[in-house]
């Protein structure tokens, strides 16, 4: 756990080339949030802490772009909502054919770094799923 | 009290010859000339930003051009939301007394000043920088992202959007100046190629060029005054990570607007909502509750939202069919409902009565929302 005092600057995560998430938390009020900001969302409280998420969890949404301008011509490539089991949504991209539901996991590859999730094996869901629900 | 009294809204479509500010100008002068006003009667002007004019003064720039001295002058920036938000905000002015006489303008030629590519990277900005554009994010794949979320929350396949785009199509057709009037059939939408799955190419609005305008005053002008019976906005969140896709904010700024006037969903003769996509469209019909959970495609198959039908919606044809040209785009439902309030639609007139009516835009990925009842009184 980080403190940043200064600043709407992320922790170090892959938008920065480190293979992570990073969640932010209010130590005041407990709101958890993913996008950077100096201050709580919920209460305005100006000293968040940072630390690594465990990149797995729960498909929100996909889609697989078709069209994309020329920056990303790399299409068709799978882009995900993810809520993460430590409480955020986060976007990543992700193997094809992923629906919302599934169970995933993320590495971060490529230059720039991108997370890419993937999905998790059924049993090894219900793994994951019964060590979560013994985490208070 | 505040009214729209003058109505502009330019043909949309791939048509060179204008540039941003000659489509504002356009249609400003048939606005002010639809409210029987001369331009020296003009002391408020609002104009909506236009991705390819990127002026930093976009209302001082439209004023000198067409010779304009208000005392009130602004841009305004709000996405697709931008022309109802300017429409409120125009009737908090003469409402205050800050102005008697103003002119709210949206305009530009989206299609043929830019590259398709181009208008599709600046979009893509109301994602993230840093945390969304970087994957290949744009606004369909944001929209895409909606659709997934809606689709599987209902329990439903992306088919069942198909009959929004037909149905606004159907709409179009019989409507001059629309962008696209050539007949679909719900295959033609489920047999399109994908942009962003669950998204095709019929599911999206096309890009566009045009320009529409409004006066609003502080009594009625000209023949056709509507009373701005109720106002709504919603800020919610801005990026789709963030966003409450159960709770986007178009309830609330529907509800505000609605409870203003004292109306139910049931006693609106016509509606104009939001159709940048055919999800867009479900979602803002269900969440404002014209439609009932999941039954938004449902309700367009039946024939709910002809013409003829028990809520007529969008009678232009939508941005889906009439076209999306930015800021006018979402002016275009306000500007037909205002003409269907005032029966002056001819053939396109809705066959039941046309006194209630309810607007509603959205902007970024469902992130600004703004509502407007209006009212022939």
């Amino acid at each position: 756990v980080t403190d940043h005092h200064d600043a709407n600057e992320s922790a170090d995560d892959w938008t920065k080339g480190v293979a992570a998430f990073v969640v932010v938390s209010c130590p005041r009020c407990r709101q958890r949030w993913y996008l950077p900001r100096s201050c709580c969302p919920a209460c305005g409280y100006d000293k968040p802490q940072h630390r690594v998420a465990k990149p797995e969890g729960v498909v929100a949404a996909a889609t697989v772009v078709h069209r994309a301008p020329a920056p990303f011509g790399d299409a068709p490539y799978t882009i995900v909502l993810v809520d993460l089991v430590d409480g955020i949504r986060v976007m990543g991209r992700s193997e094809p054919a992923i629906r919302p539901g599934e169970h995933v996991t993320a590495n971060f590859t490529g230059d720039p770094l991108l997370p890419y999730f993937r999905l998790i094996e059924a049993a090894t869901a219900d793994v994951h799923n019964r060590e979560r629900s013994q985490t208070p | 009290m505040a009214w729209i009294s003058g109505v502009a809204c330019t043909e949309f479509g791939r048509l060179p010859g204008l540039d941003a500010i000659g489509w504002q100008s356009r249609a400003a002068r048939a606005a002010i000339a639809d409210a029987g006003l001369e331009p020296a009667h003009v002391d408020g002007l609002l104009a909506g930003y236009a991705t390819t004019l990127r002026h930093l003064m976009p209302a001082d720039l439209l004023a000198e051009y067409l010779g304009l001295k208000p005392t009130v002058a602004f841009g305004v920036s709000a996405g697709g939301a931008t022309g109802l938000s300017m429409v409120a905000t125009a009737a908090a002015l003469v409402d205050s007394g800050s102005a008697h006489t103003v002119l709210v303008v949206g305009g530009e030629n989206r299609a043929s000043g830019q590259t398709s590519d181009t208008s599709i990277e600046t979009l893509a900005q109301v994602g993230h920088s840093r945390y969304e554009v970087p994957l290949g994010a744009n606004v369909p794949a944001y929209y895409a992202l909606l659709a997934s979320h809606y689709l599987h929350s209902r329990g439903l396949d992306a088919a069942s959007l198909s009959p929004l785009a037909v149905q606004m199509r159907r709409h179009a057709i019989t409507t001059p100046g629309a962008h696209f009037t050539t007949p679909i059939s719900e295959s033609d939408v489920s047999s399109s190629p994908l942009i962003a799955d669950p998204l095709r190419l019929l599911d999206c609005c096309p890009i566009s060029d045009g320009g529409a305008a409004f006066v609003i005053t502080d009594r009625p002008r000209g023949s056709g005054a509507l009373r701005i019976a109720g106002v709504g906005q919603a800020h919610r969140h801005q990026h789709v990570s963030e966003a409450d896709l159960e709770n986007l904010g178009a309830a609330s700024a529907a509800h505000d607007a609605l409870s203003q006037c004292g109306w139910t969903i049931g006693e609106l003769d016509t509606v104009g909502i939001y159709d940048s996509f055919t999800v867009t469209l479900a979602m803002l019909l269900e969440e404002i509750g014209i439609c009932e959970r999941g039954k938004a495609g449902a309700d367009a198959a039946a024939g709910r939202f002809e013409r003829t039908g028990t809520l007529p919606l969008n009678t232009h044809g939508g941005l889906l069919s009439y076209g999306h040209c930015g800021v006018a785009g979402g002016m275009a439902h306000l500007a037909e409902v205002s003409r269907q309030l005032r029966s002056s639609c001819g053939p396109r007139q809705i066959s039941g009565p046309a006194r209630r009516a309810l607007v509603h835009a959205d902007g970024g990925v469902m992130s600004a929302h703004a509502s407007l009842a209006v009212e022939r009184t």
